[in-house]
């Protein structure tokens, strides 16, 4: 028989990118980040014990990072907002996302643009794009209709395609 | 199969970045420690303290059992060269007759944070280990004890 923590570790393998990100929009530092993976992960492993300690389902853990996320959220609010400044000024490195090429210049203004969106927005984008989820996932992680999972996807994609326009007007023009 | 959207094009060229190699092991190591003694690539949680607490008993077992084997050799018969010897369980003349393993005393030691968020029930137990030994040529019988101090930890999944 497998042995659940190998199982669990091919599982972190496969998923810790798309967990990482998705917890990046509920957190504001890489390191809180990875420690909301972790808690949901310590959180997960408790839940499955009564499943056969199997990994998971992905949207079950999204969801539990979101709820890691608003716990944390709710305890530390203002000194969330000392270091969001902090870091907004010094951590111009600790990025979300990686081109996959080189120089491509349209990835960078997105990858600035999905750090933007808002929250609600961003969930949908990041767990339909990088987490691979189906809006009707989407719909029970969020609570909502997979109509409104939709809606906020396409909503998403137009601020993206605006954004893009619009900074890349801007180089032009400061070029 | 839907086109993708110019947009989701170049989303496609954006990829998360892999947790940091730190991270990863610590949350590999907190997996092998829930896992627990089942896990088959990594040794059974146990943090310094406990070993050194099994080191001490295993120290006062082999303290005693070396205690019980040279008494009789001031009396020089036949077990006691025998323990002279140093053989651990003695020859064929000597005969196991009897072998038990006792809870002398338990203590429960409450929980214990084990740094991971997780938590463990901890149980001190001391048990004493009891052999009977006869020799076959003299009839007498020798009793070797083996104290040792022993903490349980049990994973708490709900409280």
């Amino acid at each position: 028989m497998n042995c659940p923590a190998n199982s669990w570790k091919q599982w972190l393998a496969e998923n810790g990118p798309r967990l990482l990100l998705f917890a990046r929009g509920w957190s504001n530092s890489r390191q809180d980040a990875e420690d909301l993976v972790q808690e949901a992960i310590l959180r997960m492993w408790h839940h499955q014990a009564d499943k056969g300690s199997t990994p998971p389902d992905l949207p079950l853990v999204f969801s539990t990072i979101r709820f890691c996320g608003l716990n944390h959220h709710r305890s530390e609010s203002r000194r969330r907002k000392r270091e969001e400044s902090v870091i907004y000024l010094n951590d111009f490195q600790d990025v979300w996302l990686d081109p996959v090429l080189e120089e491509d210049e349209e990835a960078v203004i997105l990858r600035q643009a999905v750090q933007r969106l808002s929250q609600k927005l961003r969930d949908v984008v990041v767990m339909k794009f990088w987490g691979g989820l189906t809006f009707l996932q989407i719909s029970e992680t969020l609570a909502i209709s997979p109509n409104t999972a939709a809606s906020r996807y396409r909503y998403a994609l137009e601020q993206l395609a605006q954004e893009l326009r619009r900074m890349k007007e801007d180089r032009h023009a400061t070029a | 199969m839907q086109p993708l959207d110019p947009i989701e094009e170049i989303l496609a060229r954006l990829m998360p970045p892999a947790l940091s190699q730190g991270r990863q092991l610590e949350i590999e190591e907190m997996i092998d420690e829930l896992a627990g003694p089942d896990a088959t690539t990594h040794e059974p949680p146990a943090s310094p303290w406990w070993r050194s607490r099994m080191v001490i008993g295993g120290g006062i077992a082999a303290a005693l059992a070396t205690l019980c084997a040279f008494i009789p050799s001031k009396s020089n018969t036949p077990i006691a060269q025998a323990a002279h010897a140093s053989s651990p369980i003695p020859s064929s003349e000597m005969v196991l007759i009897s072998e038990s393993d006792r809870i002398e005393s338990m203590t429960d030691e409450g929980l214990q944070d084990e740094g991971d968020g997780s938590a463990m029930h901890a149980l001190r137990v001391n048990a004493v280990g009891q052999n009977s030994l006869r020799d076959e040529e003299s009839g007498m019988i020798v009793q070797i004890s083996e104290l040792r101090e022993e903490l349980l930890l049990t994973p708490i999944s709900a409280f």
